[in-house]
């Protein structure tokens, strides 16, 4: 074996350290061949993994993954201008932490079950709105809401929310002074985009509660009650 | 809304992703983050900090996943190289930070041979490494276990293993060779 077939083994297995390490980060910096080489030996060394048992991740790790990915996934579509991505960007990296502080501040929760209609913002609505809804206790997963003003869109991250295969869950809009208005039924598992019909899109706005219901599949039958809370939170400005 | 196409393998779903169907991530995800968490895992001996390297790859992998090439090794060990790149920069890093290693520097090297799996020798490749893996000496087949498992360095083998630094290198590097010859007949 070449001595640079032999370094590229190192590179590949990262045995190099201090000043070594360093000069051979150069030379695959300047040497695409030698970064071919390295390519092989991770290959050929891969299947090692193998021999370990798989883990299980935890569910909040896909939702912040999804939550981090999102933004980047938005910067591709066109109808979102330049400054409302970049302050969704800024949200959606922050948000798993002030979702994480509100909570331990109980904000969510008590601000939402009085009910109140004092924080609703005044004439001029905020281009893009959301909320964070922890599922099962302050370490569970949690839904994560996007609302974007401009097409009517709501996006709904539920990467981290198990289904249970037995239940539906449905999104409502807590309205003071009116029944609650649906939102829809939440696709578990996995990020969702829904157009809002315009008479809850014209609802929405910063301060409004919005509960995640357990309802049979399909959602709430017609006429009938929403079915139990099982999270809950409000919508806010980034 | 089902998916109309779905990808029946890893190697479709992220060859797809690969060409710019940034929804395959997620399917990337469910078919391969078990494996790739037990990754992170072995290496950094933690499970907070591994799930967050596990998250670290996922993310790199939704920009950079135009790297992958089919034909050239596998998905998955295409995954779990660069989930064991970004576990061993936090390792490197929590040990500059001057915070201690999860093992001891005993643990670390006697990383024993797995017992023989039918599961395991199932596949192929790993049935080759394996193979050739043991084929080595203990001492080269534990300084490369440990390498790999653990990402020690040369200079913490030789230290485990209380040898100069330029005998462990000559080790490993024989080691590295044999290795090479049996992967290649």
């Amino acid at each position: 074996m070449t001595e640079r077939e032999l370094l590229a083994a190192e590179l590949a297995l990262q045995l190099l350290s201090g000043d070594e390490q360093a000069d051979a980060r150069q030379q695959l910096a300047d040497d695409p061949a030698l970064a071919a080489l390295v390519a092989e030996w991770e290959a050929r060394l891969a299947p090692m993994a193998n021999e370990l048992a798989e883990v299980q991740p935890s569910p909040e790790t896909w939702a912040k993954i999804a939550a981090k990915t999102l933004a980047a996934q938005n910067d591709n579509q066109q109808d979102e201008p330049a400054v409302l991505k970049a302050r969704l960007r800024r949200w959606q990296w922050g948000s798993l932490v002030a979702a994480a502080a509100s909570l331990a501040l109980g904000f969510f929760g008590a601000s939402l079950l009085r009910g109140t209609g004092s924080e609703v913002a005044g004439p001029a609505q905020a281009a893009i709105l959301v909320a964070s809804l922890p599922v099962g206790g302050a370490d569970g997963p949690r839904l994560g809401l996007t609302y974007l003003r401009q097409n009517g869109d709501l996006v709904i991250e539920a990467g981290g929310v198990p289904g249970d295969g037995i239940h539906d869950h449905e999104l409502w809009l807590v309205v003071p002074g009116a029944k609650p208005v649906s939102m829809g039924v939440v696709v578990t598992g996995r990020q969702s985009r829904v157009h809002l019909a315009p008479d809850t899109a014209a609802r929405i706005d910063q301060g409004l509660g919005v509960v995640l219901t357990r309802e049979p599949l399909g959602g709430a039958p017609a006429g009938a009650d929403a079915g139990p809370v099982v999270a809950s939170g409000k919508f806010s400005t980034i | 809304m089902p998916d109309p196409n779905p990808a029946n393998t890893l190697d479709d779903a992220l060859t797809r992703l690969a060409n710019g169907e940034q929804a395959r991530l997620e399917q990337v995800y469910r078919l391969s983050a078990p494996r790739v968490l037990a990754v992170c895992l072995r290496i950094l001996g933690d499970r907070s900090e591994a799930e967050d390297a596990l998250q670290d790859t996922f993310v790199r992998l939704a920009t950079q996943a135009g790297r992958y090439q089919r034909g050239r090794g596998s998905a998955i060990g295409w995954l779990v190289t660069m989930a064991r790149n970004l576990s061993i920069d936090r390792l490197r890093s929590r040990t500059s930070r001057g915070l201690a290693a999860p093992l001891t520097a005993a643990e670390a090297i006697a990383d024993p041979a797995p017992l023989a799996d039918e599961e395991l020798l199932a596949s192929e490749a790993s049935g080759r490494i394996h193979g050739c893996l043991n084929a080595l000496d203990d001492v080269q087949q534990g300084a490369i276990r440990s390498a790999f498992f653990q990402g020690r360095t040369y200079a913490e083998l030789a230290e485990d293993q209380g040898v100069p630094l330029g005998t462990m290198k000559s080790w490993i590097r024989r080691g590295l060779a044999r290795l090479k010859e049996c992967l290649d007949t």
